[in-house]
């Protein structure tokens, strides 16, 4: 590092062109590790890198400026990133970010004087089940308000941050089963085992200090040997984290703390007694639940995908080996031909995960089929999972990232592709670390690489890096991102199963449904198909997140109903509240009305009602949830992630997002929202790729299902959910205020007088409606009109 | 041979061409903005769009990009087609209203109102002149940055590169750097002129 410091700038960029090759598609990899070293892009560095990679440097400024990974001016030395994700927008992530913006003095995107902060927001950090979320350097907050700014901001002002601290070859199917008996006899005997959920969810919620405290706990009674304690993906019950269960009799623990390690290694481990108080208390019946099947929140949940999760280290190949993990790699290779994996697949009825819920098979044998110039065909993996509220793509990935992997090997035989890239999300650190070394892991096995377990068979794959744009979701932006251009979509009339990547036959599917194909290979076509509806098969993951008591992971059979997933699984809407709607499908999906509750699951029953599957985020909203607020969210985020390059889209989301806008701050008309109707159809008619031409549900679905909402806004000037700040009022009830002074104290604005144990008053010329009053009033004066 | 029905029309289309490419060989208009013969299609303007059916579905392309395939029924001037091209001219219209191409594309297909808020960018963000720049000038000089409504053209760090020979090429091929004809318009405002043209019997013996 210190030979690194003294080196030029220019040395210092031909050094990095150099490690990364000068390859174009490393140019993201390249800028991105540029602006690690500089905090920014300076221009010299990107003129350096123009020349060294012999790329016009206009190329490399538009990929500069296109991302929002990057950056060309200096940012502070904190970074603060406020997640603007639906989850959190409907828990109020608006009022965090403004009450962040007046503490620090400067407007999102900006930087301090000093130099100290630097103001962010991100669309979507896909921990959901948190929100509202911040980031301060790395370090994720959950749970947040306006109140709660200062003290999380105070360390980081005062400077002191704790920082946190981030086999042999196999060459035949024989020897994959001998290496899964001898690890099943080292790693899964019928001892004791404790599998502690370490996902992004449970890593917030200090997951990290209990594995410490455990592990310390099992050194200090000689168990440290005997004892294997597992760090495993997301569990899904990201509520109740950080999720710890005790094996072999599988006893959940939630809410774990450091402090209670000792506890349960003495009482659980070494005498087989359950610990009372950390097992999960129904709330309604008071009942506890000792094992995992017993939680309401499991009961109904049918566990494919994300079951191995809970049995698996997130860093041990053999623990997946020993699960059962490559076998179906293995019987692929060595006892089917690729069309009959391709057949199997077909008859399994797997559609795509990713949004689409286009038939996998017809896809690959779209590309089977495909002539290529000189051979090469590609694999992708689509892990750019930018739908706000949905990070089960994470989820798998940071869990059980070789099931993906196997997945991907297996589509690569029937196909006959032998090179892939999984293109991740910059904003998954974690993800994109554990899939690297997955990949690392499974290349020294011999499970990825030359010659897979001796059969002949080659597959390579890498791992490209996202720059912060949702459009690069889109399969042919995707691609032209990994390319090292800007992320820009093309017409897709030669379907990119014949052209694609580098212009070669090239297939992608998305994390969750590579993660199936092992599913389909080992348990058989027809025992997949057995779950689910006539049109969709198998199980599908949500996330289940907004205005409900259970936030979390959730997978459940095709086929089963909102009400049950809303209600049974994710037991409903907390403090009382009533339900208003579900937002399906991110951004290109539609909300979903109490009145259809009832309607089966699948893909083609969302699209029927205006929604979709999209990638499964499930978003609840409550009566406090203004859909008119929503729709202006949408659009403020598709506007936002737009790429720009085709009219309707770019010119027609403006124009929506304005319309809406107005009628949000009421100032709309009724002939305006006509115009909103005539300009969505258009843009859903004519844009170019897919996230143009699902722009529009939003607010179409909103206008279809909640009318009344918008003539309110429009006719009445009123927010019934009191969440639009032009048309409320925050007053304080003389007979509830009891003179605590509690808000006077907080706010913000000074805009709260009064004597003290007298009924105070709000000055609405100085009142900037952030609801910080509100918030913190203990005997519900503060009333919001 | 690729046989197809272009507006009613039973033709036959070369393999491998566009829609366009076959549209304009019959003598059939379809309006473009981000095209050019020579440079690659970009398929941003989105006015070539043309519905295409068979059957009982029907679907929008761009024109200019989409290949033409045996058995494909076109219709370049259906209703759906026209209200999406006169809402694509009034959409370009709000940020760019002093271009005599617009201008005049207006009047044609009967745009009479701007009902956004407008501002005038000057572009219409087509791509043309980064095109012809790299494709046949081979400079490599200009090029888009930024993305969604702040994607501009330009310079990188907004200084004239060496690449740039000011060959003008750029500037030959704006669509927007053409007045319209009352001069200077502001955002909103509209020529029309064509549609108050009286029409005169100039032979009025010949009736």
């Amino acid at each position: 590092m210190a030979e690194e410091q003294t080196l030029s700038m220019t040395e210092f960029v031909s050094k990095v062109v150099e490690d990364n090759g000068a390859d174009r598609s490393r140019l993201t990899a390249i800028l991105a590790d540029v602006q690690q070293k500089y905090n920014y892009l300076p221009e010299q560095a990107l003129r350096d890198i123009a020349e060294a990679m012999e790329v016009p440097l206009v190329d490399i400024y538009g990929v500069a400026t296109f991302y929002t990974l990057f950056s060309l001016v200096p940012k502070g030395r904190h970074v603060v990133t406020v997640c603007m994700g639906t989850a959190c927008h409907v828990r109020n992530s608006a009022d965090l970010l403004q009450e962040l913006s007046r503490e620090l003095g400067i407007e999102p995107g900006q930087t301090s004087r000093d130099m100290s902060f630097t103001l962010e927001t991100v669309n979507c950090l896909g921990a959901c089940a948190m929100g509202p979320v911040m980031v301060v350097d790395g370090k994720y907050y959950g749970q947040m308000t306006a109140s709660k700014v200062k003290k999380v901001l105070k360390p980081y002002r005062a400077e002191k941050v704790e920082e946190e601290a981030p086999s042999g070859r196999l060459v035949s199917a024989a020897d994959l089963e001998k290496h899964r008996v001898g690890v099943r006899e080292e790693r899964y005997k019928d001892s004791t085992a404790l599998a502690l959920c370490s996902g992004t969810g449970c890593r917030a919620a200090i997951s990290k200090e209990v594995a410490t405290a455990l592990r310390e706990a099992l050194r200090k009674n000689d168990l440290e040997d005997n004892v294997i304690l597992r760090e495993t993906g997301c569990r899904g019950f990201c509520e109740r984290g950080p999720i710890l269960t005790v094996k072999p009799d599988n006893i959940l623990y939630q809410r774990v703390s450091p402090g209670d390690a000792d506890e349960i290694v003495r009482e659980t481990v070494m005498n087989g007694r359950v610990v009372e108080r950390l097992l999960f208390e129904d709330p309604e019946t008071g009942e506890k639940a000792v094992h995992e099947g017993e939680v309401p929140f499991y009961a109904k949940q049918l566990r494919w995908v994300l079951g191995a999760s809970a049995e698996i280290d997130q860093s041990e190949i053999d623990d997946y080996i020993g699960v059962g993990g490559y076998r179906a790699l293995a019987r692929a290779l060595f006892k089917m031909q690729p069309e009959q994996v391709i057949d199997e697949v077909d008859r399994a009825g797997l559609r795509g995960r990713g949004g689409g819920g286009f038939p996998a098979a017809s896809k690959w044998r779209a590309c089977r089929e495909a002539r290529s110039s000189d051979g090469v065909k590609y694999v992708l993996c689509n892990a750019d999972e930018g739908d706000p509220g949905a990070f089960m793509d994470r989820c798998l990935l940071e869990g059980n990232p070789h099931s993906v992997l196997e997945g991907m090997v297996i589509g690569a035989y029937a196909i006959g592709a032998n090179r892939g890239f999984i293109y991740v999300r910059n904003e998954y650190p974690l993800a994109v670390e554990k899939v690297t070394e997955a990949i690392r892991q499974a290349e020294q096995k011999g499970l990825l690489g030359d010659d897979i377990l001796g059969s002949g068979f080659s597959f390579q794959v890498g791992v490209s890096r996202g720059g912060g744009a949702f459009v690069c979701g889109e399969s042919t932006a995707l691609m032209a991102s990994i390319e090292g251009r800007i992320g820009e979509p093309r017409e897709k009339y030669i379907h990119t199963a014949v052209r694609g990547l580098y212009v070669r036959p090239t297939n992608l599917n998305n994390v969750e449904t590579w993660a199936n194909v092992p599913i389909i290979i080992n348990e058989g076509p027809d025992a997949y198909a057995s779950v689910g509806t006539e049109g969709s098969k198998g199980t599908k993951i949500f996330s289940l997140v907004g205005k409900i008591r259970n936030t979390g992971l959730v997978e459940v059979p095709m086929g089963i109903t909102l009400r049950e997933i809303i209600y049974d699984i994710g037991g409903g809407v907390p403090n009382g509240k009533r339900f208003k709607a579900v937002q399906t499908g991110g951004p290109s999906g539609g909300c979903i009305p109490e009145s259809l509750i009832d309607i089966p699951v699948d893909f083609d029953r969302l699209y029927e009602v205006g929604s979709m599957m999209g990638s499964g985020g499930m978003i609840v909203m409550d009566e406090d949830t203004c859909m008119v607020d929503v729709a202006r969210y949408f659009l403020d985020f598709l506007g936002d992630e737009s790429c720009g390059k085709c009219t309707p889209c770019r010119e027609g989301l403006k124009h929506m997002t304005s319309i809406v806008d107005d009628v949000t701050k009421g100032r709309g008309s009724k002939e305006q929202l006509e115009l909103l109707r005539e300009l969505a159809e258009v843009v859903k008619d004519t844009s170019l790729c897919g996230l143009g031409q699902t722009a529009a549900n939003p607010v179409l679905s909103t206008m279809r299902y909640f009318e009344e909402e918008y003539c309110e806004h429009i006719l009445e000037k009123k927010c019934r959910a009191g969440v639009c700040k032009a048309l409320i009022q925050f007053q304080i009830d003389a007979e509830k205020c009891t003179g605590c002074g509690r808000c006077a104290v907080q706010c913000p604005s000074n805009a709260i007088s009064g004597e003290k144990k007298e009924p105070h008053q709000i000055d609405r010329e100085r009142c900037e409606k952030c609801g910080i009053c509100y918030e913190v009033c203990e005997y519900d004066a503060v009333v919001r009109k | 041979m690729v046989n197809l029905v272009i507006d009613g029309q039973r033709v036959d289309a070369e393999e491998g061409w566009t829609i366009l490419d076959a549209a304009r060989y019959y003598g059939v208009e379809i309006p473009t903005l981000c095209h050019m013969d020579g440079l690659t299609p970009y398929s941003a303007c989105r006015l070539c769009v043309v519905e295409v059916r068979r059957g009982e579905r029907s679907r929008m392309v761009a024109s200019c990009s989409c290949p033409v395939e045996v058995g494909m029924e076109v219709v370049t001037k259906s209703d759906r087609v026209k209200k999406a091209r006169r809402m694509i001219i009034e959409l370009m219209l709000a940020t760019t209203p002093n271009s005599r191409t617009l201008q005049c594309l207006a009047s044609e297909h009967g745009v009479t109102e701007v009902r956004f808020r407008g501002e005038d960018r000057r572009c219409i963000l087509c791509g043309l002149c980064i095109r012809i720049c790299d494709q046949q000038m081979r400079g490599g000089a200009i090029g888009f940055s930024q993305r969604g409504v702040d994607r501009t053209v330009s310079l990188p760090f907004h200084k004239t590169p060496e690449a740039c020979r000011q060959c003008g090429a750029c500037m030959y091929v704006c669509p927007v750097c053409e007045l319209p004809c009352p001069g200077t318009l502001q955002p909103g405002e509209l020529c029309n002129n064509c549609l108050n043209v009286v029409e005169i019997d100039a032979f009025p013996s010949a009736k």
